[in-house]
């Protein structure tokens, strides 16, 4: 049995955020959310990008500990990648990936879970589950105030009535694009539908800076010089990853797979 | 015995009115024999091995019903595992037996006797009439109470071996019975019938002691408590268990242990034996902490714990158990955030069970989807992922397909990027792409030595989503022709 202190990685240097907060755009969100997205708080997001957005949240809050993620019964949209978190910024192996089965016995492991204040994050796949309802959103609300867990409710469908802080949209941006029309770092849209006791429907894009694991506001971004005659890197090389247009014969536009037609 | 289960079975409340005499009956070589009967048809005469038209010509009204020798062995284990209330070493002997180890227990029960008297008394009451004798060794036990004598030496020679020739080979040598066996040579013994017939008379004759195999390991610290009104409510059973786990606790912290699993044996009045446990982490002695565990434990029971007519004794064993200093809780950080995590884990083991709490593993392949897999946490420790390069965008999706989903997608051929696809009905512009980024099969482990190449493309589509599309085959060199499937999602 490996020892548990493992699982507990040293508190790197971070950004700083105001304290107990973690800073989405450093200007007019942030100060509508009262200087940041308040971590002992539940906060609900809608959309294709919650995910991303979550996983995005979870490491740009300064904490340390396990992220705890309670995973959706249905597999639609496929599996976490421990790979594509290492490409986000974040260590997989904080990751702790609970199947519960199904929406109760998920509910009740997050009640378990938000008694336990070492853990950096808290994620529930809701998805379209009937079982959240206010009630079970205030319970949340209520044990994230108490005891300080950062808890993101992930869920899908309409917009129900719901007691969590704040409810967001996200979903995925247009990226900057680099050398060779490369799509850049990530990118979400955010919406803040809803805030409690503060303002709402307000408008952001953020972009994900993953070496310094914290957002940026995507018009505070200058487009970058290309580089000429630059160090090894993906954008300076001309082959490997850049798309080199190499025409064997006379390039004609192929359905693949469903067609009969194919080169000779 | 199989005669009494079936009655029981079938008329359990109709224990005072004499039933019909049964017999079970099995099919041999095209004849019907009776395998077992009940007390009242051995009465009349029959016995096992007996024609069942014999029989029937004894006895008309015989009723007759199918030998089931699983369902007696499994009967023979139920009761085993309720004859752990008087000792933990019991054990089933089958076909018919129950082998009890009372060295050391019998004083807790009022001396021998009495223990005999109230394991008669719980089998009469289940429906089973019970034959029983007291000796040093299992195996005499057993012979004594199978042929109803009380020494050892007055044995028929049946109690030695079950097969004929020896019976035979014995009784021409003029034995009747074991203690004329017992009292020859051993070497000549050995030599006219053989080793395995030495060593059935050393069994009786308590010279070479047999271990016996009890149903459940004995544990060094068990608590017991016993009830002359059964308790049949839940509180009664968790302010008992309480009590248990401080004696329990009392026990441990002598020896400088803690417990890592805790298993609760719950005993109803009518042989029944409900069993729960709790296994942690890290050794644990503190009595809050394992009561909440059970708490949860006995919450997330499949089928709810059913007194029927209540427990009349609960015992709490800890098998395993780890040494445990005392240790100075941190006031902040490291040693109390490890405590709070570990416990979290094991209360969520405790509900949801093993296996459900997964931490993500790499495996150093180049196949994407085996690239990075899950396993249970308990049993696994954390792997080392590669740092990405700082400046460049993800190279790898934060969703993956497995099995990747097929797409129709529009392309140069033959290795030109996507333009547009359609995924899940809906069709998708690509805007921006990088790639190909090759991934070859693993010639080296096919048997066929051979493998599609994939072409990886990161595409972003007029929305803003990025996906992660790949061309399963080349145009030219591999033979089939190339299908295109998504297999990631970007964030």
């Amino acid at each position: 049995m490996p020892s548990v202190a493992r699982l507990v990685p040293p508190v790197s240097a971070r950004v700083p955020a105001a304290a107990g907060r973690v800073a989405l755009d450093g200007g007019r969100v942030d100060s509508a959310l009262g200087g940041g997205l308040l971590l002992a708080g539940c906060h609900e997001i809608y959309g294709p990008g919650s995910t991303a957005l979550a996983l995005m949240l979870a490491l740009a809050s300064v904490r340390s500990g396990p992220i705890l993620w309670l995973a959706a019964p249905r597999d639609d949209d496929g599996r976490l990648y421990g790979a594509g978190l290492v490409e986000l910024g974040g260590d997989p192996g904080r990751l702790w990936l609970v199947a519960a089965g199904a929406a109760l016995p998920m509910l009740r492991a997050a009640a378990e879970a938000q008694r336990c204040a070492a853990l950096a994050c808290l994620v529930i796949e809701a998805g379209s589950a009937s079982a959240v309802d206010l009630t079970v959103t205030r319970r949340l609300q209520l044990a994230a105030a108490a005891s300080g867990v950062f808890t993101l409710l992930l869920r899908a469908g309409p917009p129900k009535p719901s007691a969590a802080l704040t409810r967001w949209q996200a979903r995925a941006a247009p990226a900057r694009r680099l050398v060779a029309n490369v799509p850049g770092p990530p990118r979400l849209a955010l919406t803040l539908e809803r805030q409690r006791g503060g303002p709402a429907d307000l408008n952001l894009e953020l972009e994900w800076d993953r070496d310094r694991r914290r957002f940026l506001p995507a018009n505070t971004i200058a487009q970058p010089a290309i580089p000429i005659g630059a160090a090894f890197g993906r954008h300076a090389s001309p082959v490997g990853r850049v798309p080199a247009v190499v025409a064997r014969r006379t390039p004609r536009p192929a359905i693949s797979a469903q067609s009969t037609w194919r080169a000779a | 015995m199989p005669a009494e289960r079936l009655a029981r079975q079938s008329a359990p409340k109709a224990l005072g009115a004499p039933p019909e005499p049964l017999v079970l009956i099995a099919t041999d070589r095209g004849r019907q024999i009776i395998r077992a009967c009940c007390p009242a048809a051995e009465a009349e005469g029959l016995h096992p091995g007996l024609a069942l038209a014999d029989a029937r010509a004894v006895l008309p009204g015989v009723r007759v019903a199918a030998h089931d020798p699983a369902g007696d062995a499994a009967c023979l284990d139920w009761l085993a595992d309720g004859a752990t209330r008087w000792s933990p070493m019991a054990a089933a002997a089958p076909p018919h037996g129950l082998v009890i180890d009372i060295s050391g227990c019998a004083h807790l029960f009022g001396g021998e006797a009495s223990l005999v008297a109230d394991v008669l008394t719980r089998l009469h009451r289940l429906g089973f009439t019970a034959s029983h004798a007291l000796a040093a060794t299992a195996a005499a036990a057993m012979a004594l109470a199978r042929f109803g004598q009380t020494r050892v030496s007055d044995l028929p020679l049946a109690a030695l071996s079950d097969q004929e020739p020896v019976q035979i080979a014995l009784r021409r040598a003029g034995l009747k019975r074991v203690g004329e066996v017992a009292k020859l040579p051993r070497a000549a013994v050995a030599a006219r019938f053989g080793e395995a017939l030495l060593a059935a008379l050393d069994a009786l004759t308590e010279t070479a002691p047999q271990p016996l195999d009890p149903r459940v390991a004995v544990a060094e610290i068990v608590a017991q408590q016993r009830f002359a009104q059964p308790i049949a409510t839940t509180d009664a059973v968790l302010a008992t268990l309480e009590k248990l786990l401080l004696r329990c606790a009392v026990q441990l912290g002598a020896r400088g242990q803690g417990g890592r699993l805790f298993c609760l044996a719950l005993y109803r009045a009518d042989g029944h034996v409900a069993h729960v446990a709790v296994e942690t982490a890290e050794p644990q002695r503190d009595s809050a902490v394992l009561l909440r565990l059970f708490d949860e434990r006995i919450a997330a029971l499949n089928d709810p714990l059913d007194p029927g007519f209540g427990y009349d004794l609960v015992r709490l064993a800890v098998p395993v158990t780890h040494s445990l200093d005392e240790t100075q809780l941190g006031l902040e950080g490291g040693q109390l955030a490890e405590t709070q995590l570990a416990e979290l884990v094991d209360r969520l083991t405790a509900r949801l069970g093993r296996g459900r709490i997964r931490r993500l593993a790499r495996a150093d392949t180049h196949i994407p989807e085996q690239a990075s897999f899950d396993l249970p946490l308990a049993g696994s420790a954390p792997s080392q992922w590669p740092t990405p390069a700082p400046g460049e965008p993800p190279a790898r999706p934060i969703r993956l397909f497995d099995p990747p989903q097929p797409i129709e997608v529009l392309a140069e051929v033959p290795d030109g990027p996507p333009r547009r696809f359609r995924w899940r009905r809906q069709v998708h512009d690509v805007t921006a792409h990088e790639g190909p980024e090759r991934i070859a099969a693993e010639w080296w482990r096919r048997k066929d030595g051979a493998g599609l190449t994939r072409d990886y493309w990161r595409v972003e589509a007029a929305d803003g989503r990025r996906f992660w599309l790949f061309r399963h085959g080349l145009y030219d060199r591999e033979p089939c022709p190339p299908r295109w499937y998504l297999h990631g999602l970007f964030a």
